[in-house]
């Protein structure tokens, strides 16, 4: 049976999310404790997200309830993601490509999910996910990109992981706008997915997690 | 040989006859007649730049080189219509004025990269009433000094609307200051600068019009969606998301207003212009299924784009919606607008449902994808388009178009695209 703070944030009920967080607060309950349930919450939303029942807004204000929620708790959400379990993932909007509304919702969900992610931001080169890949060892990468030249880059990126001999290594998903299975050819990368679930599926499949 | 000699020489019909003919073709599949082949408009973009090779950052910085790219590119491939990106402001007003909701080309970005918009949040959730008690006040000394670096001392005016009497005159010593003087001289580089841009380029489309090619749309009428107003440009999409939640009725409130603003300021079409009927291009951004659920979509979205559409075509225009990204399961709403009055251009889209539940109200346009003309080869562009000329375009309200941005495309596909048309049937 899931808390009352569970179902508050799952369904989006702010005020009662934040009352009941105060009130667990005020009883001197283990501040963790508490966002791990909001934690749960959120599952719940991926997963209505994932099964179209909630949409980007709703993903939108789940995130900003969950802070509330942290922010009463006096715990930054980074320190609650401790047990993390699932898995690391690299992700990055490609060289050249500045645009980054698709990319974190993709590291929000993904971070939700139970994923240590490292978020590389936009516009990154070739060699930063390379080196990413060889630091923390991650088994996936995600490349992002909104624009046309993406595609190109996306490729770039691929072929200097190969070069950099990683290419066994990593699953590598790409998205964004346009991308598709023709781009993902043209990438030479494992995955694409059109939306932030379809790469926290592909993240858990390649993890082997549930 | 000049190009309009090019032309004549080329073609057994004369420049003016083409125009016609052209303009013809895509009337009758506006009004759902069957034309005498599908019409295929060509999306530019930045494709000219790759095509010619000359840098995208022409666009900003480089009329001439521009225009002559644009030129070029509509004269090798000689579609029904064009729509090139010569709107785009001159890249040193960009930077007089210190721009910071957009980096383009030669500016911040590389010379060889498209322009691109960064997510902002002009207006703050409590300012609402601020903006709409007085938006000319809240314009001029809220958001302006903050979308524009050059203008941020605006933001030291005192309010302006109770200057009667000889009151003004004590506001003056404040245009002494040096960040006053510094606006001044902004306001001044810009606007000669401005000035001299948009009337060498604003020339391109009658010059395109005497070699006989007429252009897409233009911007004008009552516009798009209101709601894209509000989270493109003053709430930030965060912003404009938490608000459907938070303060719905404030969002509305705003998105009623800005439609009641655009109306007013609204000129009809002016049928002595170039063109018949007037084509409207409308971008629209955040209505797709990937940014709203249906629900919010029929609240917050389309009540406010489908007033704008209505009250464009009472003004004598012909809208031209653009849906980026996926309306698949929002397709039966435009139903609601009157039958061949408008014309949907779609991005991600089953183009034979479209056609399906469309077919013989609305024309329909769309949509070879980005990745098939830039990864794809020459067949496969061809197939993909021969399909949807069988599908879409029998008995007619059909035009042929790339589904979005070709600024990396292979000029063979941009070829095969075009040329479908006058191969297949």
């Amino acid at each position: 049976m899931p808390s009352a703070l569970v179902t508050a944030i799952a369904d989006l009920q702010e005020d009662e999310a934040l009352r009941l967080a105060k009130d667990r607060v005020a009883a001197g309950e283990d501040p963790l404790k508490i966002l791990q349930d909001a934690r749960s919450g959120m599952e719940i939303v991926g997963q209505r997200f994932a099964d179209a029942t909630y949409f980007l807004p709703d993903l939108v204000y789940a995130g900003e309830i969950l802070k509330g929620v942290s922010e009463l708790a006096k715990i930054p959400l980074a320190k609650a993601a401790q047990d993390k379990r699932l898995g690391k993932c690299i992700i990055g909007t490609v060289a050249g490509d500045i645009h980054d509304i698709g990319k974190n919702i993709v590291v929000f969900m993904l971070d939700v999910s139970g994923f240590e992610v490292y978020d590389l931001g936009v516009d990154v080169p070739a060699e930063k996910f390379v080196e990413k890949i060889r630091e923390t060892n991650a088994p996936v990468v995600g490349l992002s990109g909104f624009l046309t030249l993406a595609f190109e880059s996306m490729r770039e990126t691929v072929q200097a992981i190969s070069d950099a001999g990683l290419r066994s290594k990593v699953k590598i998903m790409v998205g964004g706008g346009q991308v598709d299975e023709t781009v993902r050819q043209y990438a030479k990368a494992d995955a694409y997915g059109t939306d932030a679930m379809a790469a926290v599926k592909l993240s858990k499949g390649w993890v082997g997690a549930k | 040989m000049t190009t309009r000699d090019a032309v004549l020489k080329r073609e057994a019909k004369s420049p003016q006859e083409l125009y016609e003919e052209r303009e013809k073709r895509v009337r009758d599949a506006i009004q759902l007649k069957e034309p005498d082949r599908v019409p295929v408009l060509l999306g530019l973009g930045y494709f000219p730049a790759r095509y010619t090779g000359v840098p995208t950052s022409a666009a900003y910085y480089d009329v001439a080189a521009w225009k002559e790219a644009n030129r070029k590119t509509i004269l090798d491939f000689e579609p029904d219509l064009y729509r090139a990106s010569t709107g785009a402001n001159s890249g040193l007003v960009l930077e007089t004025l210190g721009s910071t909701q957009m980096e383009w080309p030669g500016g911040k970005l590389a010379a060889n990269v498209s322009h691109q918009m960064n997510e902002v949040e002009y207006m703050k959730e409590d300012e609402y009433d601020l903006f709409l008690s007085d938006p000319t006040d809240y314009m001029l000394r809220v958001f302006l000094p903050r979308q524009f670096r050059a203008l941020e001392p605006l933001a030291k005016l005192p309010s302006l609307n109770l200057m009667w009497g000889q009151a003004f005159a004590t506001v003056t010593p404040l245009f002494t200051t040096p960040e006053f003087r510094q606006v001044a001289e902004a306001l001044y580089k810009a606007g000669r600068e401005e000035a001299k841009w948009r009337q060498a380029m604003d020339t391109f489309e009658e010059e395109m019009a005497q070699l006989g090619f007429p252009p897409h749309a233009h911007a004008g009428g009552v516009g798009g969606a209101p709601f894209d107003m509000v989270t493109d440009n003053i709430r930030g999409m965060q912003g404009s998301m938490i608000d459907m939640y938070r303060r719905p009725e404030k969002l509305l409130a705003l998105c009623d207003k800005i439609l009641e603003w655009r109306t007013a300021r609204a000129a009809p079409a002016n049928p002595k212009k170039r063109g018949n009927p007037k084509r409207l291009f409308l971008a629209l951004h955040r209505g797709a299924a990937g940014f709203m659920s249906k629900k919010q979509f029929e609240r917050f979205y389309w009540p406010g784009l489908k007033k704008a559409i209505l009250t464009s075509i009472d003004l004598g225009f012909v809208p031209m919606p653009f849906f980026e990204g996926r309306y698949q399961d929002r397709l039966e709403y435009l139903l609601e607008l009157p039958r061949g009055k408008a014309v949907c251009h779609f991005e991600h889209m089953d183009m034979a449902r479209a056609k399906e539940v469309l077919g013989g109200h609305l024309c329909i346009m769309g949509n070879v994808p980005s990745s098939l003309l830039q990864a794809g080869s020459a067949q496969e562009v061809e197939e993909y388009c021969q399909k949807l000329i069988k599908v879409c375009g029998k008995d007619g309200g059909f035009i042929l178009t790339n589904a979005s941005a070709i600024d990396e495309a292979k000029p063979s596909n941009v070829r095969a695209m075009v040329d479908s048309v006058k191969k297949h049937r």
